[in-house]
């Protein structure tokens, strides 16, 4: 397990430097530079200038590159063109939230779309499947940023329920009450998919596990229906949930980007729009680079927990 | 320039005012231009020399701020202020001539300490030919322009030659000082919780008088529909920038109450006066005339926008109800196509820029505009630009390929038409004139305006230059551009100005 745990970490080391790569050079693809963004439409070309040598974009990529990595390797992604702040400090504060609406989402999404799954696959081709399915169907389809619009009509304008925006209430205490109640329209959104996702994977992997021969033996030991279910043929049907919800959690940090727009909900998918319509480009730039190096974390844990749950991958390593 | 007293007393003092941003306000410096969403941040914590007064609805007057009085130069370069005595900065530090004279030299004098690059390239348009500033004592202040500059007033009216507190700036450095707004304005910066909030408290002490209100707290909600929502619930109490399907919504809703503010603002068309073939003047007239306006701002618009005659939108300070612009004629247009030499149409190369130029109906509009020119013969294809790159083919100017740039500009005092229309200031002299527009008749004009002390003879040449524009076809004029902003009825004492601008100065909340 040692080796096979240091082999993965190992070979995160050049994706993470190729991640580091694609976000500088997408970065610099894109057309104007800061200079002229810092300097002002009424700027002289030799203000331009003087500010393009001050930050360092007159000199060659290579060697642009080999600062900003150093630099950023220390823990400083620059300065915020748009708020004057340090984009390390700016992104960390923020995903915090974000990972507050990853993991509420995550449950949710757990909480909902497994015992559906588990439901449909027991209850099989009955009216509950059927309608259950159509659900993760029309749950997986639907853009998140319509289905935050439509809760946010139906939960937050009609029924006043919940708050259409925000983490806290901006008159109100705060506190952990007031956060959950904010936290409720943004995070079912969030859910939607990998919720239709796990359902769906969940009904399949358990119909074709309840038709294996040790499941057939377990019943014909005379063990009842929800024992079977429940004892021997569920913890093989979930090992790939597990790892999908692994990957699924990586997906949420980017579908974050349009939850939070939709509910102003204020974590790095917010910052990252915000930065985009500011074209606030070192802000861009250390947001998508936090989120892929996350997105890169995510998947090592998920392979090191497939070695643990799975021997048989452990080994062929 | 006091608060309406009538109003004051009419309502409970105290309550803060929470409302929603179309987007998280940038850095508050104090003389560089983050966008509208940031600027009318800085007309409610810093003050400037002088002001357009954002109490007044329309054709905003210009007023002493923190000058009282000043006196001009009969060749329009020398101008001497007396300042307000007995002002403060939030930070306590005095108000006096030392400190305007920290603010000007540090965004013009590269020898300056705290010179700052970007804010000297931002202030350019005021501080770019200075012969010199003196302090002449205490409470006056001698400003030396090398050439007339008879627009200097206005300009330093623009939200960007806001008055900071040199302590402050010396205190934080220029690096940090933008996150430490200090001013001398009717509201003090409070703090900033990044994505969420921007607290802002009044200021007891404000020169003008105190504003009723405890503070207000800016907080961004970018989606449209949320934000309308967000007032509907209560959960904020004034907003900007409603979108255009949720009006009507909010007029049918009594506790609400939403009024439009003619922008100053020009949507229009940069035509290509340097290459063939609307270098032909008949030709821009064609386009001109071929335009339905009416439908335009009605339908396509929403009523979110007036037809445009010329430069200046209606009731905002530079416009002149006198201007002979051009109305919907398709025959008009048809014969000035053929007497141009195109008898049987012509096709166009247009550049618009992606997003729309700051416009809900960007894309709707030009193909509405589209479908005017096909109804005449002119076959424009309209190719999107990225916004950066279609800001470098502003800088660079207009090349043989195209035709015409679309472009939605601010334009809110007479100096912009010098910006627009002035030979000298084509590219690469500035990206504000990147058609080549070139009249020698116009630029006479435009150097005369700048020598013009006398503010109504001033007024008399700049009509003539737009007069003369709007001839020439120098753009292609379409539409003025309105803003929606809505607020609870418990909001009481707000003015909505015809601007970008606008204050909380006078805002109390009722019940």
């Amino acid at each position: 397990m040692l080796r096979f745990s240091i082999d993965r970490l190992l070979a995160t080391v050049p994706v993470l430097l190729g991640v580091s790569i694609v976000v500088f050079l997408t970065m610099k693809m894109i057309p104007g530079d800061a200079a002229q963004v810092l300097a002002g439409p009424q700027a002289t070309q030799e203000q331009v200038a003087l500010i393009r040598q001050s930050l360092g974009l007159d000199r060659p990529l290579y060697v642009q590159y080999a600062t900003w990595l150093s630099r950023a390797m220390r823990g400083n992604l620059g300065r915020s063109i748009q708020l004057e702040a340090p984009v390390t400090d700016m992104v960390l504060n923020r995903l915090r939230n974000t990972l507050i609406l990853a993991v509420a989402a995550s449950v949710l999404a757990v909480a909902i779309g497994v015992p559906a799954g588990i439901f449909s696959a027991t209850h099989k081709s009955s009216i509950i499947d059927r309608a259950s399915m159509v659900v993760a169907l029309f749950g997986n389809s639907m853009p998140t940023f319509w289905l935050g619009l439509v809760f946010i009509l139906v939960f937050s304008l009609h029924f006043r329920l919940f708050p259409s925006n925000g983490m806290y209430s901006l008159r109100g205490p705060g506190g952990l009450p007031d956060l959950l109640w904010h936290l409720t329209l943004p995070a079912l959104t969030l859910a939607g998919v990998p919720a239709a996702v796990l359902a769906r994977l969940t009904r399949s992997n358990l119909l074709e596990t309840l038709t294996d021969d040790y499941v057939r033996t377990a019943r014909a030991k005379g063990l009842r229906e929800p024992r079977v279910v429940a004892r021997h043929a569920l913890g093989n049907a979930l090992l790939p949930v597990v790892t999908l919800m692994g990957i699924q959690v990586g997906y949420l940090l980017g579908g974050s980007i349009l939850v939070e727009t939709v509910f102003s909900w204020p974590g790095l998918g917010l910052q990252l729009y915000d930065a985009i319509g500011a074209r606030d480009l070192p802000l861009v730039q250390g947001g998508v680079l936090l989120a892929a190096t996350i997105f890169v974390l995510i998947n090592l844990c998920v392979d090191l927990s497939y070695g643990v749950l799975d021997p048989r991958i452990r080994y062929s390593a | 320039m006091l608060a309406p007293r009538a109003v004051r007393a009419a309502a409970k003092p105290g309550g803060t005012l929470i409302c929603g941003w179309e987007a998280e306000p940038g850095a508050f410096d104090n003389d560089i231009d983050r966008g509208a969403v940031t600027r009318t941040l800085l007309h409610n914590i810093y003050d400037r020399l002088v002001d357009r007064d954002m109490t007044v609805k329309a054709n905003q007057p210009l007023v002493g701020n923190l000058a009282t009085s000043w006196q001009v130069s009969p060749d329009a370069t020398t101008y001497t202020f007396k300042l307000r005595q007995g002002v403060k900065f939030h930070d306590g530090t005095p108000f006096d001539a030392e400190a305007v004279k920290f603010n000007i030299d540090r965004d013009s004098d590269p020898s300056h300490k705290y010179y700052n690059k970007a804010g000297a390239g931002s202030l350019k348009l005021g501080y770019g030919k200075l012969a010199g500033v003196t302090v002449a004592d205490k409470y006056s202040i001698r400003i030396v322009h090398k050439e007339p500059f008879a627009d200097f007033l206005p300009v330093l009216a623009f939200g960007t030659y806001s008055i900071a507190s040199p302590t402050a700036i010396q205190k934080y450095g220029n690096d940090d000082y933008p996150s430490h707004p200090v001013g001398t304005g009717p509201f003090k910066y409070a703090g900033r919780e990044k994505g969420v909030k921007v607290t802002f408290e009044r200021n007891p002490d404000y020169w003008a008088g105190a504003p009723a209100i405890d503070g207000f707290v800016v907080h961004p909600l970018p989606e449209a529909v949320t934000r309308v929502t967000a007032l509907q619930t209560g959960e904020v109490d004034w907003i900007n920038a409603v979108h255009p399907d949720s009006i009507a919504n909010i007029k049918s809703n009594p506790n609400l109450v939403l009024e439009l503010a003619q922008l100053p603002n020009t949507w229009g068309y940069i035509p290509n006066h340097k290459y063939p073939p609307t270098t032909k003047r008949q030709l821009r007239q064609a386009m001109s005339w071929a335009i339905d306006r009416e439908t335009l701002a009605r339908d396509v618009m929403k009523g979110l926008a007036s037809p445009a005659m010329g430069t200046h939108a209606p009731g905002t300070p530079g416009y002149d109800p006198n201007i002979r612009g051009y109305g919907y004629d398709p025959a008009k247009a048809r014969q000035l196509l053929t007497a141009a030499g195109f008898p049987n149409g012509l096709p166009l190369e247009v550049w618009i820029p992606a997003g729309g130029a700051g416009s809900p109906f960007g894309l709707q509009m030009n193909e509405f505009i589209q479908q005017n020119f096909k109804a005449v013969g002119i076959n424009a294809t309209f190719t999107q630009q990225e916004f950066q790159t279609f800001q470098n083919n502003m800088a660079n100017g207009i090349q043989r390929n195209v035709n015409a740039l679309q472009v939605g500009f601010s334009v809110d005092e007479f100096v912009n038409l010098q910006r627009m229309f002035r030979t000298d200031l084509q590219p690469p002299n500035g990206n504000t004139n990147p058609g080549w527009y070139s009249n020698a008749a116009v630029d006479t004009l435009l150097r005369k305006a700048l020598a013009a002390t006398n503010d109504a003879q001033r007024r008399q040449i700049y009509y003539q230059v737009e007069q003369s524009a709007v001839d020439d076809a120098a753009w292609i004029f379409a539409v003025h551009q309105k803003a929606a902003r809505a607020w609870s009825r418990k909001v009481k004492g707000f003015v909505n100005p015809n601007s970008y601008m606008f204050t909380f100065r006078t805002v109390t909340l009722g019940a």
